[in-house]
C-alpha cells in the first residue's frame, strides 16, 4: 500500500463509475468485481455482461479516469475476465436503479413492466438495441422496456435466490494485498 | 455442460492453440459477413439480432485468439496486413450468403458447430477459465434464433424449397469444418470422439429436417474432418471482404481501429 493513496477515496471513486449506457454504477451492475492494491499498482477486475460488449473500452477509460482523479500516482491495471455475468450479480440498489430507468432487472421469474408493474408483457425476440438487452412491450400500459441479458441466458433469465457474490451485496471491493 | 474437470489426458497444448486460432478465424469471417446484413435486411428487429450476433462472433474470435497467445499487435497484423493465404477458413463460412434462406442455413449450422467446438476447447483448457462456457451459452442463443427461422421457412411451402436447397448445399460444405480442431489423423486414432459425436447429433437433426432425398443430394459428410481447407486466394468472395476491411487501414493509416476487444 502506498502512503499517498487515499483508500476510501479510491473505493468511492471506483464505486461511482457509471455504465456508459445506463445510469447505474459498474459496481451495482456487477461488472466491477474486484480491486486490489499492491504497492503502487491498482488491479481492477471487470466482467462484461456479454463477451461482445462494445462499451468495454469506455468502461475501462472511466475506471482509469476515476482512479487518476483521486490517486494519480497509482498504476492501474484493468483486467477483463470472461466470467459468467447474470442478473444475480446486480445489487439490490442496482435493481431499483434499473427499474427507475425503465428496465426489468430480470431477477424474478415473471417479467414485469417497470412502468406499471403489469405482468402481461410480450417479448420481441432475443436481441434488443444493444447486445445485452432483450426487448419487451407491456400489453397493459403500452410501454416498451428492456431487460438485461445474462451472458449465460439462452432464453430464460436466471432465477433469484441463493447466496449473492460480494459485489452484489454491496460489500467493499477494494482490498490490500 | 459436460466439461471434464481437468484438461483431457494427452491434450496437446500447441494443437489446441492452432485449433483455437483456426476457429477464431472462422468466427471473424462469419461475424464480418453477418454484419453486411445489418442494413440489407428490412426488418428492424432482425437487423438488431444480426448486428448483435455479428458483434458476438467477433468478440468470440478475439477471445480465442487471445487464448491462443496472440497479442493485440499480432491480431492487428493478422487482420490488416498478413497475406490472405495465411487464412484457411472453413468452406461453410468461406462463401458469404447472398440470399436470406442461405444465411439462415449457414448461421444455423455454424452456430451449432461453434457450440460443439467451444465446449470441446473448454475441455482442453484451463478449467478455471469460464470463457468457453460463456461462449457456448452465447452461441446457443444464436442457434435458437436461427432455428426459429429454419422452422418458419420450412413450415411454409412457399419458402421451404429455397431453405432446403440452401441447407443441402451448406451441409455439403462441412467436410472440412472440424478439421483444424480434430485433424483426421487424430480421429482415426480415436483421440477424442466427444466433439464428433456432438456435431454428428446436430448434423442428424439438420438432415432430418430436409429429408432423405436432400441429404443424399448433399453428400453430407459424417465426420467433417476429412476435407482439406484451402487458403483465401484472389477472386474469392472473402478476398473482396478483406479488401473492404483493409481499405480503411490503407486509406487512413492514422486511424487506429483496434481489433475488437
Amino acid at each position: 500500500m502506498t502512503d499517498t493513496a487515499p483508500l476510501d477515496a479510491i473505493r468511492k471513486a471506483l464505486a461511482a463509475v457509471e455504465d456508459p449506457e445506463i445510469p447505474i454504477s459498474l459496481q451495482d451492475l456487477g461488472v466491477l468485481r474486484e480491486s486490489s492494491i499492491q504497492g503502487s499498482r491498482l488491479r481492477v477486475v471487470l466482467v462484461p455482461t456479454r463477451l461482445g460488449c462494445p462499451a468495454k473500452g469506455e468502461m475501462e477509460r472511466r475506471v482509469r479516469a476515476a482512479v487518476r482523479g483521486v490517486a494519480p500516482s497509482l498504476t492501474v491495471e484493468v483486467i477483463w475476465r470472461g466470467d459468467r455475468w447474470t442478473q444475480d450479480d446486480i445489487s439490490e440498489h442496482g435493481r431499483e436503479m434499473l427499474r427507475s430507468h425503465g428496465y426489468d432487472a430480470g431477477v424474478e421469474a415473471q417479467r414485469r413492466c417497470p412502468y406499471c408493474a403489469g405482468s402481461d408483457v410480450k417479448q420481441h425476440g432475443s436481441f434488443g438495441g444493444s447486445i445485452c438487452k432483450v426487448p419487451f412491450s407491456c400489453r397493459a400500459c403500452g410501454s416498451t422496456f428492456e431487460m438485461l441479458k445474462s451472458s449465460v441466458m439462452s432464453d430464460l433469465p436466471a432465477t433469484a435466490g441463493g447466496p449473492k457474490p460480494p459485489h452484489a451485496e454491496g460489500r467493499p471491493l477494494l482490498r490490500i494485498v | 455442460m459436460t466439461h471434464a474437470k481437468t484438461p483431457a489426458k494427452g491434450a496437446d497444448v500447441n494443437a489446441t492453440k492452432l485449433a483455437a486460432t483456426a476457429w477464431a478465424d472462422d468466427l471473424f469471417v462469419f461475424g464480418h459477413s453477418l454484419s453486411s446484413w445489418i442494413t440489407d435486411y428490412v426488418d428492424m428487429e432482425e437487423s438488431l439480432a444480426v448486428g448483435s450476433m455479428s458483434q458476438e462472433c467477433l468478440a468470440h474470435a478475439v477471445a480465442l485468439w487471445k487464448r491462443a497467445g496472440m497479442s493485440a499487435e499480432e491480431r492487428d497484423r493478422h487482420v490488416f496486413t498478413d497475406p490472405l493465404s495465411d487464412w484457411h477458413p472453413a468452406a461453410l463460412v468461406a462463401e458469404p450468403a447472398t440470399i436470406w434462406p442461405d444465411l439462415v442455413a449457414q448461421g444455423w449450422l455454424f452456430s451449432q458447430a461453434c457450440c460443439c467446438v467451444a465446449e470441446y476447447l473448454g475441455s482442453q483448457n484451463d478449467q478455471t477459465d469460464s470463457v468457453f462456457d460463456v461462449m457456448v451459452a452465447e452461441q446457443t442463443l444464436h442457434v435458437r434464433h436461427w432455428q426459429r427461422w429454419v422452422e418458419m421457412l420450412l413450415g411454409d411451402q412457399r419458402t421451404r424449397p429455397e431453405l432446403v436447397e440452401s441447407l443441402t448445399n451448406r451441409l455439403a460444405s462441412t467436410s472440412d469444418l472440424l478439421q483444424p480442431v480434430l485433424p483426421a489423423e487424430s480421429v482415426r486414432q480415436g483421440a477424442d470422439e466427444n466433439l464428433l459425436n456432438s456435431w454428428s447429433a446436430h448434423l442428424r437433426e439438420a438432415q432430418m429436417r430436409i429429408g432423405d432425398a436432400a441429404v443424399a443430394r448433399s453428400g453430407a459428410p459424417a465426420a467433417a474432418v476429412d476435407g482439406a481447407r484451402r487458403p483465401i486466394s484472389d477472386g474469392d468472395a472473402l478476398a473482396r471482404l478483406f479488401g473492404r476491411i483493409r481499405e480503411v487501414r490503407s486509406k487512413h493509416p492514422e486511424w487506429r481501429y483496434e481489433i475488437y476487444d
